[in-house]
């Protein structure tokens, strides 16, 4: 096991674009660290940096206290889990899963262990150490009865388990993981999910994940590194990211439904959005500017009679999901959401449109114009 | 579960089978190698060649005995036989060692060959070896031979006749007419004297052709023949120096009128001369021809196994005097031979009396030596032919004919004036003025006349280096100035190693011999001297190929005619095909084993075949196509004889529908690809079949058609081997394809030069073909469909 | 009752072609168990080729394979055992080196990999007249004449149209299959050999197909190079049937030995029928 550090890490593709740029990060030895993000925003660039398959153009990546950037990926004590698993099809899972461990050992010549007898032995122990690897990792993953099977005969969770199983007998520094869950339908999705923390929390290694599903962030990270044109917006825990977000772009990012934000202007603890005038405290001290106004779909309700912050709103449409239902209102030209729990169902309704919706001002977060405006604390 | 089983047991069966052979194969010829024998390195390793002629098997084991005789006769030398098969092979061959600088040390020489060996420099001349055997007291017995058959292996410079000596005849023979007994008798004929006449030739053909089936003889019309008959009409078509034409002369006009009447103005008087199968000695067989010639003696152990009927052989008929001439081959020697004393001495041996007896024995050919030829070894009144001395005494009448030292003079003769006595689509005035017209283009070519002067190599080579120097030079800069990184140079490494192959083969393999050909197409080269005697002609060979050689806009004609014809029908009809395939039919495996098994077969027993099938006058074609055409007063076509200049080709392509089966598999891969729900949207939007094919599956194919299309292309303008089997590019040259006029130009007249300007202006053009159509098919290419 | 029909039709025509395509075959087969006259005429009339010769000589064959060469039996053997080595190094050689060749154009990054790929196919239009003699006048220098060198070293630099073909195939491997061998630790040749190979069966299979074929019946090639009688192939042994007239005696053995060499190939093709059409329809044809 062993930590990871990015020193200005950045990739240029010849023809000048640049895919990653300054990427500083320290991941710690056994840590969860998931890169997330839209299509795009150079996280996979970023994992196959680290992985060997992208040449670093910028900085330094030490794995370890090693500095890897020459050298070659299987080089790296590293093992790699892909989206679309890359089993080798002509071989069963039980040669899959010893494929890398076959690569490596130090007496696998078939010639010679025809000849010398010293080196059949050798060559027979370390066959057996290989075979209990393999049968290690098949039981940790559940995978042990389909160990002769190929790949092409496998369901797309057993073929994903076996791509888990094949890093997992490497016992590298660091596993990787490309996306490994978005070949998957949602209910395998999130099964797996469970499995993987489990497995992380089984073993405690370093692992990096990849995603854009920033519900899959949320639930397997340590820590969340968001990520948007080639850079990192912001590095810390869950709940760090999902209530102190660094700027616009992760608070919108994280959390479903996303986010609302309201544009208006702000002066003297009073913000205006269109018509209304909002108290907000502290937050909106300081000389008139515009700002934007964000607010979680969950704290915002209906209005009470003497609610300060309040506005005036026309229902759009309202969905009914089981245990809790989205409103979705028309503010001046901004589209809200609102998340109500059930019981508000028969307030909320399409045919008396008009409402007030009110929240907390401790609640709202307020940050500067622009699509990576920083959050104004 | 039964039959997955049975192919997996034959599967593994055939494995083994397969390394068995291999392994027996390669421990055959290892030890055969070793054991071989590399004897000291005192031997004297002498390397003979010849081929076997009619007589097949029979003529190569007495080669062979006497080989070995000899070998065992002189011990310290060892004698290496070679045998290509047949004359052509064998000129072939001797080419190409030549060119090598690496020729037999004696090998067989025909006396048709001999004026253009000769004038090379490549035969040695023997005259000092007799001299010095007659000092020794040796007598090599030249005073046996006839002079008229040695003679003809003289050669001053200019003519045959006089000269020095460059062959030891081994056998000949002179020419007349076999004739069949039994249509004699039954025609109520009296049988040819030895002294008969043309006038008593026809009456003949013409009685015997009334008769029920048959034909009244059989004329070959090979330019040695050709000239002898003309002969005995006192003329030919070359004057006595042996430059003048006079093959425009009345009296040789009329002749030839004469013959070309027998045979097209009259019915079964002559045989049609049509079919290349049923033509030559192999049509007397049948039983029902009356006469056929002119030939020699080398039918005769082939009639020897006639059984239905008796025959016996008559001179040449005479017109206004009796002639003859004699057809023979000699043991000559290579006057690059490192042992040019042990390879005399092996030729003369192979000449000698036992040697010939042996050979006379055989019924081939007349023993070159008298004593022999007129010893019971040869005259033999049991066999037939019962007038064995016939043969004898026409070498009293027998002359030289004067020979140019270029073989393009019989090829052209041949190819020209068949057409006026073989085929019949020129008139004999069309036919000989095309010809006298070509020769003097031959003699006038600035390439025949210049002055030329020989191949600065080494300054070549120099340059050549100096250039090669400079570009790794600036690769190598232009390489350095853009490296990646560690990883990529890695990476970089390792593709260049594996790519290796490829450029080390595309610089020595490729590059380096298409430089090579492109330097020889500046250059007059006979191939067969050594590479020193090469001329630097500059541009001339392009000059007189654009400008001055009809043969060659012919030869290119042919080629794209065939190519607009082969390639869409062929194309057609393997999408044809693959559409029929792909469908669920049962046995479809045996369909398509079927359809694609022609295209693995080859070689002589599949030409056979075609020409069979393409006969003028008893083929499949024919047999098929009459029953269809008479009713409507049409007759199928003569494919190769006097329809050739409208069928000849199209014969061709309809061959090439018969090996599309590699198309076909293509074709049927890429209509597997394309996805069905195509189709079948299609079909629900209310397209009918051919809509659907039209509009979805055509598209979809683009890709394929693409490929299948270029490769058509170039394959159709690499045809050689079907024409050069079937019908050698005649007649005139209607069927000369263009890659087989270039192998006449390499191989039969011996110019190296022209023919490689003839293969890059080839190059050029099949590049050019490509390019278009790959161009114009970018526009109409789809490449979505297909899973990627 | 309409597809039932136009079924029909389709097996009809199919059936047909069978018959038209493999007419060629019986033919043969009934002029090699002909007697010597019935041989001759056959090939002569149309009428004299009967469905199944009256007389039946089976031995023709045996004495077809007895009679090649001078020696009885080993002039066959020879040239059967030769035939066999020369097709089956080149076979595996051309195998080999257009896999690999294919893979690097393929997979591996390096400058100038455009280029050499263009190249090569222009190479693909060359008509081997070009080349012929210079490559003899080479061959020579190096002393290889009579020796199956010539006709095998080639081999191991690559043709065009497999590697071609090889690499089309190996383009459509999913990248992430080479990415994790190339973790897992192989290094380029690794991945060729362990990966791509086995996925590679169909173009294996069409390569060692079509290449089996050619060299199997090439004539030209031994003829220049090879001039031992012992060293001859099979393409070669068949030609010293034909006589210098081009005229056809002992035609039934011509036949018959034409058939038992052509055995190899068609027992090839059955064997390999499956991968060889899988081949060419994923990796060959595309662009």
């Amino acid at each position: 096991m062993a930590n990871i550090t990015f020193q200005g890490l950045g990739k240029v593709y010849p023809g000048g674009v640049r895919a990653v740029e300054g990427v500083d990060l320290e991941v710690e030895d056994g840590e969860f660290v998931v890169l997330v993000g839209p299509s795009g925003c150079g996280k996979s660039t970023t994992l196959r940096m680290v992985a060997g398959l992208e040449e670093i153009t910028d900085g330094t990546l030490r794995i370890g206290d090693r500095v890897v950037n020459e050298v070659a990926g299987k080089d790296r004590d590293i093992a790699m889990v892909f989206q679309n698993y890359a089993l080798y099809p002509h071989l069963s899972v039980r040669q899959n899963m010893a494929f890398p461990l076959e690569r490596r050992r130090a007496h696998g010549g078939t010639v010679r262990r025809l000849i010398a007898p010293g080196y059949r032995r050798a060559a027979r122990e370390e066959d057996q150490k290989i075979q209990a690897e393999v049968s290690r990792a098949a039981e940790v993953l559940g995978i042990t009865d389909l160990l002769d099977r190929k790949p092409g005969a496998l369901s797309g969770g057993q073929r994903q388990r076996v791509a888990v199983g094949r890093a997992l007998v490497r016992r590298p520094a660091a596993f990787l993981f490309d996306e490994p869950l978005s070949n998957l339908d949602a209910k395998l999705r999130v099964e797996m999910r469970a499995e993987l923390k489990a497995l992380h929390d089984r073993l405690g290694a370093t692992m990096l994940y990849v995603t854009h599903d920033q519900e899959e962030a949320m639930t397997l990270g340590d820590r969340l590194v968001v990520m948007d044109g080639g850079r990192v917006q912001q590095c810390a825990p869950p709940r760090e990211v999902y209530e102190q977000p660094t700027n616009r772009f992760v608070a919108g990012f994280v959390g479903t439904p996303s986010m609302n934000f309201l544009e208006g202007e702000v002066a003297d603890g009073t913000m205006t959005i269109g018509e209304a005038r909002l108290p907000l405290g502290n937050a909106a001290a300081g000389s008139s500017r515009t700002v934007v106004l964000g607010l979680r779909p969950d704290r915002l309700r209906m209005a009470e009679p003497g609610d300060p912050c309040a506005l005036e709103a026309t229902v759009a449409s309202v969905e009914d999901l089981g245990d809790r239902c989205d409103v979705r209102l028309q503010v001046g030209h901004a589209e809200l959401v609102a998340r109500r729990p059930a019981r508000e169902l028969s307030r909320w309704s399409v045919s008396a449109p008009a409402a007030r919706v009110a929240f907390e001002p401790t609640e709202a977060l307020l940050f500067d114009p622009g699509p990576h405006g920083a959050r104004i604390s | 579960m039964l039959g997955h089983h049975v192919t997996r047991l034959a599967r593994g069966a055939l494995a083994a089978l397969t390394a068995v052979a291999v392994l027996w194969a390669a421990a055959r010829v290892v030890t055969r190698d070793l054991v071989g024998g590399h004897g000291d390195s005192d031997e004297v390793v002498l390397t003979v060649m010849h081929w076997s002629g009619d007589a097949g098997q029979e003529e190569d084991r007495i080669v062979e005995d006497a080989l070995r005789g000899y070998e065992e006769a002189h011990p310290g030398v060892r004698v290496r036989r070679i045998n290509p098969g047949d004359a052509g092979s064998f000129y072939t061959k001797l080419q190409t060692m030549m060119a090598a600088g690496t020729p037999p040390d004696v090998f067989y020489c025909g006396d048709e060959r001999l004026p253009s060996l000769a004038s090379l420099g490549v035969l040695m001349p023997l005259d000092d070896f007799i001299e010095r055997d007659r000092a020794e007291g040796v007598d090599a017995g030249l005073d046996d031979f006839y002079p008229v058959v040695l003679d003809g292996y003289r050669w001053d410079g200019s003519a045959t006749g006089a000269g020095p000596l460059y062959g030891l005849p081994k056998d000949f023979t002179t020419i007349g007419f076999y004739y069949n007994r039994d249509l004699f008798r039954q025609a109520g004929l009296d049988e040819p004297g030895e002294r008969w006449t043309w006038d008593e030739f026809l009456a003949a053909a013409r009685a015997i052709g009334q008769l029920d089936g048959c034909t009244g003889a059989e004329f070959v019309t090979w330019p040695r023949m050709l000239r002898l008959y003309l002969a005995t009409f006192g003329c030919d078509v070359l004057g006595d120096d042996g430059e003048t034409l006079t093959v425009r002369s009345p009296e040789v006009l009329a002749a030839l009128e004469q013959l070309a009447s027998w045979r097209f103005d009259e019915d079964n008087t002559l045989t049609s001369g049509k079919s290349r199968v049923a033509s030559g000695a192999t049509v007397f067989l049948t039983g029902r021809v009356g006469m056929a010639g002119p030939f020699g003696r080398w039918v005769v152990p082939s009639y020897r196994q006639i059984e239905g009927f008796e025959w016996d052989f008559a001179p040449m008929p005479s017109g206004s005097e009796r002639a003859n001439v004699v057809a023979s081959v000699a043991w000559c020697v290579s006057s690059r031979t490192e042992h040019p004393r042990a390879a005399w001495e092996l030729a003369r041996s192979l000449c000698s009396e036992e040697a010939q007896a042996g050979l006379g024995e055989l019924g081939l050919a007349m023993p070159s030596r008298r004593s022999i030829a007129e010893s019971s070894a040869f005259v033999d009144p049991m066999a037939a032919p019962s007038r064995d001395r016939v043969y004898l005494e026409q070498v009293e009448v027998a002359r030289l004919l004067p020979v140019p030292a270029s073989p393009k003079f019989d090829a052209l003769l041949e190819s020209r004036l068949n057409q006026a006595v073989l085929t019949g689509d020129l008139s004999v005035d069309e036919a000989t003025r095309n010809f006298a017209d070509a020769w003097k283009a031959e003699g006038d070519s600035p390439l025949m006349t210049g002055d030329f002067p020989r191949m600065p190599w080494g300054v070549l080579a120099r340059a050549a280096s100096i250039a090669a120097l400079g570009w790794a030079l600036v690769l190598g800069w232009l390489w350095r100035r853009g490296r990646p990184g560690a990883l990529g140079r890695s990476e970089e490494r390792a593709g260049v190693f594996l790519a290796s192959p490829l450029i080390l083969g595309l610089l020595f393999v490729t590059g380096f011999p298409i430089l090579l050909s492109l330097v020889l197409s500046f250059t007059r080269w006979t191939g067969i001297a050594g590479l020193e005697t090469a001329e630097w002609v500059g541009l001339a060979n392009y000059t007189q190929l654009f400008t001055e050689d009809g043969r060659f806009w012919t030869s290119l004609k042919v080629t794209a005619i065939y190519a607009l014809l082969a390639v869409p029908l062929g194309q057609a009809f393997a999408l044809g095909a693959a559409l029929l395939m792909n469908t669920r039919t049962p046995f479809i495996g045996l369909w398509r084993g079927a359809w694609y098994l022609p295209s693995v077969l080859a070689g002589v027993g599949v030409a056979v075949l075609w020409r069979w099938v393409f006969d003028g006058d008893s083929g499949l074609a024919k047999a098929l196509l009459d029953p269809l055409l008479e009713p409507l007063g049409l007759s199928s076509p003569d494919w190769f004889g006097s329809d050739a200049a409208t069928f000849g080709v199209p014969a061709f392509a309809i061959m090439n529908l018969w090996m599309v089966g590699g198309s076909m598999m293509i074709y049927l891969a890429g209509l597997q690809g394309i996805p069905k729900e195509l189709t079948e949207a299609a079909e629900l939007d209310g397209a009918g079949a051919w809509q659907r094919f039209r509009r979805v599956t055509l598209p979809m194919l683009s890709p394929v058609l693409v490929f299948n299309g270029v490769m058509a292309v170039i394959g159709s303008f690499q045809v050689f081997t079907q024409a050069f089997v079937m019908t050698r590019g005649e007649p005139g040259d209607l069927t000369r394809f263009y890659v087989l006029y270039l192998y006449n130009q390499a191989f039969d007249f011996y110019e190296m030069g022209y023919a490689s300007a003839m293969a890059w202006i080839l190059l050029v053009v099949v590049l050019v073909l490509t390019g278009l159509f790959l161009r114009g098919s970018r526009r109409h290419v789809h490449y979505e469909g297909m899973s990627r | 009752m309409k597809r039932r029909g136009s079924r029909l039709l389709t097996l009809a025509l199919l059936a047909a072609g069978a018959a038209l395509m493999l007419f060629p075959l019986w033919w043969m087969l009934v002029v090699s168990l002909e007697t010597p006259s019935n041989a001759g005429a056959a090939t002569v009339e149309v009428g004299a080729i009967s469905a199944f010769p009256a007389d039946p000589q089976w031995s023709n064959w045996t004495e077809a394979m007895r009679a090649v060469g001078t020696v009885e039996w080993q002039g066959f053997l020879d040239a059967l055992a030769n035939s066999i080595l020369v097709t089956f190094l080149t076979v595996t050689a051309t195998v080999f080196s257009c896999s690999l060749v294919g893979y690097a154009l393929a997979r591996v990054r390096f400058r100038g990999r455009g280029l050499l790929f263009a190249v090569m196919l222009g190479t693909m239009m060359l008509p081997p007249q070009v080349t012929m003699i210079p490559m003899f006048l080479v061959f020579r220098e190096l002393g290889w004449v009579d020796t199956i060198l010539p006709l095998v070293v080639p081999a191991f630099f690559g043709n065009a149209f497999f590697i071609f073909m090889f690499r089309q195939f190996m383009a459509q491997v999913p990248e992430a299959l080479v990415e994790a061998a190339r973790l897992d630790g192989c290094a380029h040749l690794g991945v060729w050999w362990r990966v791509m190979l086995p996925m590679c069966r169909p173009v294996i299979a069409i390569t060692a197909v079509f290449t089996f074929i050619f060299v199997w019946n090439d004539f030209l090639g031994p003829l220049i190079y090879l001039h031992s009688e012992e060293k001859a192939t099979l393409a070669i042994a068949l030609n010293s049937f034909r006589n210098q007239y081009g005229g056809l005696e002992d035609v039934q053995y011509l036949m018959a030995l034409s058939l038992i060499t052509m055995i190899p190939c068609i027992l090839l093709f059955l064997v390999a029928q499956r991968q060889f059409i899988e081949g060419l329809g994923s990796g060959a044809v595309k662009g």
